[in-house]
């Protein structure tokens, strides 16, 4: 009743939407391209309104938003450094600059997290680099490695004047 | 005198430093069994095991961490809860380890199902589905009237 060439058409597109399902049922919930996010938001947790000048000691407060996408679970190390002009940051370096404060989270795939940030630098600063790392706890080595994602906030701080 | 005060000021500063060396090693173990049970749980999740509850868990006992560190006079109490819910979520790994390997057996037998299913229905399709669809075809239209409206004849259809 139906020729054979019919009959290969009807068992071609069984196949190709058999072999579709069958990849989607297998690779649902797998991460194709794994990342980690990091964030700074201003004082009031939206992008903008950062602090362009402050005075020395005053408290800095900002917000860290951090983003996990790798697919697991995650264990992030943030520093807080204090850089200027000349220091080199890139995705495989991390900066040789003192560190003023460390935020540490255990976020898993999916999730991500809003969390101040209070700061003080208790010294006149020039063109500062406010530098937050994101560095990652690796279970395999049992120590800390630098992720690669890092975000930045230029400030001057000025010593407060006596009148 | 100078001597007597020198030492008492000596020893005074050694005592405290021995007691902020202390509080930040307090600080330090809890940090660290915290990472150790992290590093269970990273396992735990390569088993299939959920761990969004835990890992909440241990980011709590964190915070704990972090305000233990800018609280000293609630520094005890702080750790002890941290201490408490890191060893909770220690305790509860072997459980959600054989929840999650339960659940990555049934999800397997869940694709094999699939899978030998839509062989089946392939199969199925493929030889019986041109019967079916005729025995429908002829159901559906057994009832029908053919009506012939011009009868035409067999050389015009022919075109001759």
């Amino acid at each position: 009743m139906i020729d054979e060439e019919v009959k290969a058409v009807i068992l071609a597109i069984i196949i190709v939407v058999g072999v579709f399902s069958i990849a989607q049922l297998i690779a649902s919930g797998r991460v194709v391209e794994p990342f980690s996010a990091i964030g700074l938001l201003g004082p009031k947790m939206k992008i903008g309104d950062y602090p362009k000048n402050v005075l020395v000691n005053q408290t800095i407060n900002l917000y860290l938003f951090i983003d996990n996408h790798e697919g697991h679970l995650m264990y992030y190390v943030i520093y807080a450094k204090l850089g200027n002009r000349s220091t080199m940051i890139n995705e495989n370096v991390s900066a040789n600059a003192p560190i003023l404060d460390r935020y540490e989270v255990i976020l898993p795939h999916g999730e991500n997290i809003t969390i101040p940030v209070s700061l003080k630098i208790q010294k006149p600063y020039r063109n500062a680099r406010l530098i937050f790392e994101m560095w990652i706890y690796d279970p395999a080595s049992e120590t800390l490695r630098y992720h690669g994602r890092w975000v930045q906030l230029w400030i001057n701080v000025t010593a407060p004047t006596i009148s | 005198m100078i001597k007597e005060l020198a030492a008492s000021l000596i020893s005074v500063l050694i005592i405290s430093s021995i007691m902020i060396q202390g509080c930040m090693g307090e600080n330090e173990d809890v940090i660290r069994s915290i990472r150790d049970t992290y590093s269970k749980l990273v396992k735990a999740e390569e088993k299939g095991a959920d761990v969004r509850d835990a890992a909440m868990k241990l980011q709590k006992a964190l915070k704990l961490v972090e305000e233990a560190e800018e609280n000293p006079e609630n520094r005890e109490t702080l750790l002890s809860e941290a201490r408490e819910l890191v060893e909770e979520v220690r305790s509860s790994i072997p459980l959600l380890i054989e929840e999650g390997e339960k659940k990555i057996f049934w999800r397997n037998i869940a694709i094999a199902s699939v899978v030998a299913m839509i062989a089946i229905l392939s199969f199925l399709t493929y030889y019986y589905g041109p019967r079916v669809f005729w025995t429908l075809w002829l159901k559906i239209r057994s009832r029908w009237v053919i009506e012939i409206i011009e009868r035409v004849r067999e050389n015009d259809r022919r075109g001759g």
